[in-house]
C-alpha cells in the first residue's frame, strides 16, 4: 500500500466511525439537528476523499489528474447551489 | 416505533448487499418505500446517505489489498458526478408513479444481472486502439503483479454518466450500470473494476446528496436510522462475503429482486399490496 493509500484508507476509517458515532448520538438523544450534523459528516467524506487526491496531484505536480480533481469538487459544489437555489 | 424499523430494514438491505459486495440502496428504497409507507423522494434522499454510509464502511479493505485504481476513478467520476447533478434536476420533474416504474427497470435489470455471472473478459493488447496509457494500472493477482490496460474510455464515461443519472434518480449506487461499464467497455480485470466502483460510488453519491441536503430533502428521523441500520449492516456484510456460499446466495437476491420488482411494477400502475400503502 502506498502512502497516499494509507491515508484514504485511515480517512475512511475514522470517518465512518465518526459520523456513525455522531448519528447515534443523535438518534439516542432524540435531536434531529445532531443527526443532521452526523449525516453532514457522512457526505463530506468522500468529498474531504477527493480533495485530498487533489493536493496530492498537486503535490507530485500531476496536472492532468490534479486538474480533474478539482473538477469533480467544482461538480460537488454545483450540487448544493443547484440544491439551494433550483427549484 | 418507525426509527427502529428504519434501521432494521436499512440493517437487512446493507448486510444483504455487503454480502455480495454492493450497497443495498436497491433494497432500502423499496423496502421504505413500499413497507413502511415512507414518501418515495424521502426514501431515496435516505438511500443516498446510505449508499455513502456503504461505501465508506467497504473502501478501506479494497484500498489496503490495492485493487483500485485511483487515477481511474478520478477520470470517471467527472462523468458520474455531472450524471449525478442531472438525476438531481430530473428528480424534481418526474412524476411518483414514473419514478416506481423506473425503478422496477433497475429491479428486473439487477436481477438479469446477479442471474448471469460475470465473465473475465480477455485481456487483449492491441497498442493502436489503446490511448490512454496515464490510466494503466497493475494488481496483485495470485500469479504475483498483474498489468492490465484501460480502453474505449469515452464509451465508459458515457455509460459512467448514465449511472450518475440513475444514481441521483433513485437513490442508488447504480452497480447495474457501473459493472457493465467496466467489464466490457474498459475491459478492466473483476477485481479491479468493483474496487474502483465502489470507491466512486461515495463521491456520486456525494454529489446528489450535497444536493439533497441543500434541498432539505433529506429528512433525518428516516436518514439517520437507515445511514446507522447501513454502516452496520455494511460491516456485517463484508465479513459473511468471505463465508457465503455463492451460487445460493445469488438465487436468493435474484428472486428478492424480482419480488420487489413486481411490487414497484404494481405501484407505478398505482397498486399496494404491501403493509405501509405508500
Amino acid at each position: 500500500m502506498t502512502a497516499l493509500e494509507r491515508r484514504l484508507a485511515r480517512l475512511y476509517r475514522a470517518g465512518t466511525y465518526a459520523a456513525t458515532a455522531v448519528i447515534a448520538v443523535g438518534i439516542a438523544l432524540g435531536d434531529s439537528a445532531v443527526e443532521l450534523a452526523g449525516i453532514a459528516l457522512m457526505i463530506a467524506l468522500p468529498i474531504a476523499r477527493v480533495a485530498l487526491l487533489c493536493a496530492s496531484f498537486v503535490r507530485a505536480r500531476d496536472r492532468t489528474f490534479a486538474l480533474l480533481a478539482a473538477l469533480v469538487l467544482a461538480i460537488v459544489a454545483a450540487g448544493a447551489v443547484i440544491g439551494a437555489y433550483g427549484h | 416505533m418507525i426509527a427502529f424499523e428504519l434501521f432494521i430494514a436499512a440493517f437487512a438491505a446493507s448486510t444483504l448487499g455487503g454480502m455480495l459486495g454492493m450497497a443495498g440502496g436497491v433494497f432500502v428504497v423499496p423496502l421504505l418505500a413500499l413497507f413502511l409507507g415512507v414518501e418515495i423522494h424521502t426514501a431515496i434522499a435516505a438511500s443516498i446517505v446510505s449508499v455513502i454510509a456503504c461505501s465508506c464502511a467497504g473502501a478501506a479493505p479494497f484500498l489496503a489489498a490495492r485493487l483500485t485504481n485511483v487515477r481511474l476513478a478520478i477520470t470517471l467520476e467527472v462523468a458520474t458526478t455531472l450524471g449525478a447533478l442531472t438525476g438531481v434536476l430530473l428528480a424534481g420533474l418526474i412524476a411518483t408513479r414514473v419514478l416506481f416504474g423506473v425503478f422496477a427497470v433497475v429491479l428486473a435489470a439487477s436481477a438479469w444481472q446477479m442471474g448471469s455471472r460475470r465473465r473475465p473478459v480477455a485481456v487483449t493488447s492491441s497498442p493502436d486502439a489503446h490511448r490512454w496509457r496515464a490510466l494503466d494500472g497493475r494488481y496483485p493477482d495470485a500469479a504475483g503483479e498483474l498489468a492490465y490496460e484501460v480502453h474505449r474510455l469515452p464509451l465508459g464515461l458515457a455509460l459512467m454518466y448514465g449511472a450518475g443519472v440513475i444514481s441521483a434518480l433513485l437513490g442508488i449506487g447504480s452497480g447495474v450500470l457501473k459493472i457493465p461499464a467496466m467489464d466490457s467497455a474498459l475491459r478492466l480485470p473483476i477485481k479491479v473494476s468493483s474496487a474502483t466502483s465502489s470507491f466512486m460510488i461515495g463521491v456520486t453519491a456525494a454529489a446528489s446528496a450535497v444536493a439533497y441536503f441543500a434541498r432539505g430533502a433529506i429528512v433525518p428521523g428516516v436518514a439517520a436510522p437507515v445511514a446507522l441500520g447501513s454502516v452496520l449492516g455494511a460491516l456485517l456484510g463484508a465479513k459473511l462475503l468471505i463465508a457465503a456460499p455463492g451460487d445460493r446466495l445469488r438465487l436468493l437476491f435474484v428472486v428478492a429482486l424480482v419480488a420487489l420488482c413486481a411490487q414497484m411494477t404494481l405501484a407505478a400502475f398505482g397498486i399496494t399490496l404491501g403493509g405501509g400503502g405508500g
